[in-house]
């Protein structure tokens, strides 16, 4: 429990950091850090919302101490700002619009690739010198090379252009509304099958080299050496005791893998046109939306630290040594 | 004597690698009478932790056996194929590992494993839970642990403990012969000799068999029945470990005596033994011990020197002892 | 001073011949010396990138071999003139991470206690926050370009290789000779500069090579966003700009994949060469292959146990 603890004290560290790093940006580039945020604001907005737009990134005249609680105090409610591309929505509510699409895609791209990945990577140490030791990893690599939205544009060229196996973009068909039914459940697989595919084949490799990698090593352990020597039957010898260990290091590697697909995810989103943070990260990008980005920056900031801390967890369940507080 | 229960005759092991095959064992031959403890001794690298690994065949890649017969309870185990080498696996020999700290699954108690030793090989109906529980707190209680440490974790156990805790997995299945890879070696000495002792009142109790690997000679000669001394992949003597104690025939087991005298007893002049083992990549013609060896003449460097019987059951490799003893 | 020249040179010696033995290392090594060719003497013989050269969207054809763009410029040109700053952004970042995270990983490393406690948290902080996203919020308060890029691609890629060098120098510094150094009276500096950098060698020209990938790859994403200088043509601008002009609504596929070939290929090359190198530092790893072609060779088959391959008779 106390490493649990230790973690999340942690990722509340780097929740902190990843806040100041907002706050102090504007200020640290040259010019005026208040004409940068606003200057797109220019003549939209009445003086009174101006004038709470500023409070809300501590732009007040005060001392520079008293502007960062005043901005901490906005940010915790969860006041960031308003929008210049959707103006005049408040950046909390656009960026709203969006995070489940993205939890959705990048979560089930990630969950899926590590899955197979780990899979294939037992199945590759386990027969050493079969088919999926020899093909699939220079494969599997060689795929991984290409940038996942390139893959995702050669994706959509090929199975949604060209074949017409699939639709074009976007999370839904243009003329239907979200509703809790098994018929748009299916609409929304079929759009997300080429986003998630393309995440999924850039990066399995990734999962499965090295999981390939720790259970070699594993395997020459001498508690599996052992497990051999007492008889057990082999599929016991390569799950419960081989496995079952060279799994945890791909599980520590998880949670600093999850902000790199995470961010190739967002890349894919924009060549599907798919409603999430990516989406709204370009528009935010093409419009000086500073507000936005900043927004989006410290939401899927505190999303893949959240995740850390589930993955820290699931660890924990898996190691007993962890649960120590050695680790 | 009777049937030795395990005979190894002429048994060769190489490691194949990227420069070629290194020989980690040349044309060893020993037996292991019925309830008697053999010691093999030796420096790192001569060779013994590869014969107890290659006995039951666990030696990892690039290990390839190239030689000779390991017959055991009648049956050469090198001809087996791997469900037969199963069934012979832990019941009839099981195996206690150097440094078993690191022999056990961390992610399972030993409970579990010890469950799974005793699942993997029940021949009728599957015992309960319960009796496997049972059966476990009994192994552990027969190796002097608490029952209640069925339900802790490696890591949570002290070294002398899990090295008890292999001993306890090794018995799981009342095995004729266990072989013992340098047991208490990571351990303290207090510890090493209460377990030492524990083993040997077992085996007395339950009547096994032990092959005991150690570079202590000392310590071993105090335990053993006969000993086996390795050199370089080798075997240099074989003998009751008596004879061995007052009478070493090789000058290597006479070096490695001298320096390890016993605490006790008349002073000795502690000497080292000048020089390092040969590699075993390009090994010296003739006697391998040569280099080193204070009796080495011209004729050493010939050929390999044979086993000469010296005394009633012992025998050295060294063309400088005669036949029959002095 | 010969006694350091010496090994130094059969250091050299020992990378080629890596190279040399392992095929995959060898021709990672001639696909990323092509590219660099390319890059440096591909420009002269290809036109001028931003010229409007033809009609918009033409498919490859004789006198444009890539085809064009949504504008109407030569995509071979685009390719050809991209390579050169994409892959000096590559390169030049790739040596800069390295540079920055061995010297906060060795200092953090050898120096232990509080330094190392501090540094280790920065470090661990940095990893954990998602790369893209800082990136681009950095990115878009300073001028676009390529200097832009280079800097917050340092700024997100340093922490890697820092708490790669940090566990590096952690080990070395309990090995002995380190220790005879302190016994000695080396002064702090000189000791792992002589002593702990040099056995650092191999890690740190594979961090440089898997940083460079990184790099690269990175790279295009920030300028597919439109981050980079959209005006000036590299690998990243070209896919912006296909992304832009609606490439894949027209079914232009030669504004694209040619890109991606690219980056794929030089991530890939410079992969491989990699792999050449892990088993310089990590021998085991060909160790099994010499075992299992023995005894293929003699009609045995690597099974679980210890194969027997006695001559009866």
């Amino acid at each position: 429990m106390r490493y649990a603890l230790r973690r999340l004290g942690f990722y509340l560290l780097a929740a902190w950091f990843a806040l100041t790093l907002n706050f102090f940006l504007p200020r640290l580039m040259p010019g005026d850090p208040a004409s940068a945020l606003f200057a797109r604001f220019k003549g939209q907005l009445a003086p009174e919302a101006m004038v709470a737009l500023r409070q809300t990134f501590g732009l007040t005249g005060a001392s520079l101490p008293s502007q960062y609680l005043t901005y901490l105090g906005h940010a915790l409610r969860g006041d960031l700002g308003i929008s210049v591309a959707y103006f005049p929505a408040p950046v909390s509510q656009v960026i709203g619009t969006g995070l489940a699409w993205t939890v959705f895609l990048a979560g089930s791209a990630v969950v899926l690739a590590f899955a197979l990945g780990t899979l294939l990577g037992v199945a590759a140490a386990w027969w050493r010198g079969g088919l999926a030791d020899r093909v699939l990893p220079p494969l599997l690599a060689f795929l991984g090379a290409f940038p996942y939205f390139w893959l995702a544009m050669v994706a959509l060229y090929l199975l949604g252009f060209q074949l017409r196996w699939f639709p074009l973009g976007h999370a839904y068909g243009d003329d239907l509304t979200p509703s809790w039914t098994p018929a748009f459940a299916l609409e929304v697989a079929r759009h997300a099958a080429l986003p998630i595919g393309s995440i999924v084949v850039a990066t399995v490799g990734g999962w499965m080299l090295s999981m390939r990698n720790a259970m070699v090593a594993v395997l020459g352990s001498d508690f599996v050496t052992l497990a051999r020597a007492k008889g057990l039957p082999p599929r016991q010898v390569a799950l419960r005791y081989a496995a079952r260990n060279a799994l945890l290091p791909s599980v520590t590697g998880f949670g600093m893998a999850l902000g790199f697909v995470l961010g190739g995810a967002l890349l894919t989103e924009i060549v599907f046109a798919y409603p999430g943070q990516g989406y709204l990260l370009v528009q935010a990008v093409r419009n000086q939306d500073y507000p936005l980005m900043q927004g989006i920056f410290l939401v899927i900031t505190l999303a893949v630290l959240g995740a850390n801390w589930v993955v820290d967890l699931v660890n924990l369940w898996l190691d007993p040594r962890a649960r120590e507080g050695s680790a | 004597m009777a049937e030795p229960l395990l005979s190894v005759r002429g048994l060769s092991v190489d490691w194949i690698t990227a420069d070629g095959p290194v020989r980690a064992l040349d044309g060893v031959s020993l037996d292991v009478a019925p309830g008697e403890v053999l010691g093999v001794a030796g420096e790192s690298g001569c060779g013994k932790s590869t014969l107890a690994q290659a006995v039951m065949r666990i030696l990892p890649p690039p290990a390839v056996i190239t030689g000779g017969q390991v017959i055991f309870e009648g049956q050469d185990l090198l001809r087996l194929d791997e469900p037969a080498l199963r069934a012979v696996r832990w019941r009839r020999v099981a195996m206690v590992f150097q440094a078993a700290m690191d022999a056990l699954n961390p992610v399972l108690t030993v409970g579990q494993q010890l469950a799974d030793t005793q699942r993997a090989h029940e021949g009728g109906p599957p015992p309960t839970r319960h009796a496997i529980r049972d059966r476990s707190a009994a192994l552990l209680e027969l190796v002097g642990i608490p029952a209640g440490r069925l339900d802790a974790w490696p890591h949570q156990l002290s070294g002398g403990m899990r090295q008890r805790v292999g001993l306890a997995l090794a018995l799981a299945l009342e095995p004729r012969l266990l072989i013992l890879d340098e047991p208490t070696t990571a351990l303290d000495v207090m510890v090493e000799r209460e377990i030492l002792q524990e083993l040997l009142e077992l085996r007395r109790r339950l009547g096994f068999s032990v092959l005991f690997i150690t570079h202590d000679l000392g310590r071993m000669l105090q335990i053993s029945d006969r000993v086996a001394v390795f050199y370089a992949a080798q075997l240099a003597e074989l003998g009751p470990a008596a004879a061995l104690r007052g009478e070493a025939r090789h000058p290597y087991t006479q070096a490695l005596l001298q320096a390890s005298p016993p605490v006790r007893g008349p002073r000795v002049e502690r000497a080292g033994i000048p020089g390092m083992p040969p590699s075993l990549r390009t090994p010296p013609p003739g006697c391998r011990f040569e280099p080193r060896c204070p009796l080495a003449e011209a004729a050493c460097r010939s050929g390999t020197p044979p086993l000469v019987q010296v005394g009633p059951g012992h025998a050295a490799a060294c063309f400088r002892v005669s036949g029959s003893g002095r | 001073m010969s006694a350091s020249t010496r090994p130094r040179a059969e250091g050299w010696r020992a990378w080629v011949e890596a190279i040399r033995r392992d095929r995959a290392a060898a021709a990672g090594a001639a696909i990323l010396a092509s590219f660099v060719l390319l890059a440096l003497v591909g420009p002269v013989f290809v036109g001028d990138p931003d010229a409007l050269v033809g009609i918009p969207h033409q498919p490859p054809s004789a006198a444009h071999w890539l085809g064009t763009t949504g504008q109407g410029q030569d995509v071979l040109a685009q390719t050809v003139v991209g390579t050169r700053i994409s892959l000096a952004i590559g390169f030049g970042v790739g040596l800069a991470v390295v540079l920055l995270g061995a010297v906060v990983g060795v200092v953090s490393g050898y120096a232990g206690g509080r330094v190392d406690a501090g540094l280790s948290l920065l470090v661990n902080v940095f990893l954990v926050l998602p790369g893209l996203p800082l990136a681009i919020v950095v990115a878009a308060y300073l001028p676009s370009g390529p200097a832009t890029v280079a800097l917050v691609l340092v700024l997100t890629g340093w922490a890697w290789n820092a708490r790669v060098v940090r566990a590096q120098a952690l080990a070395l510094r309990q090995r002995d000779f380190v220790a005879a150094a302190v016994v000695s009276g080396e002064g702090a500096w000189r000791i792992v500069l002589q002593e702990i950098l040099p056995n650092m060698t191999s890690l740190l020209v594979a961090q440089v090579i898997g940083s460079t990938v990184y790099a690269i790859g990175a790279q295009v994403g920030l300028e597919f966003l439109g981050l980079g200088d959209v005006s000036r043509a590299t690998w990243g601008t070209n896919l912006y700009w296909a992304s832009n002009d609606s490439a894949l609504l027209v079914g232009a596929w030669w504004t694209f994949v040619p890109t991606g070939l690219c980056v794929a290929a030089v991530g890939f090359g410079l992969t491989m060469l990699n792999s050449g190198f892990d088993e310089l530092t990590n021998p085991r790893l060909g160790a099994e292959r010499a075992w299992r072609a023995w005894l293929l060779g003699r009609g045995l088959s690597p099974g679980r146990s210890t194969p027997v391959a006695v001559d009866r008779g």
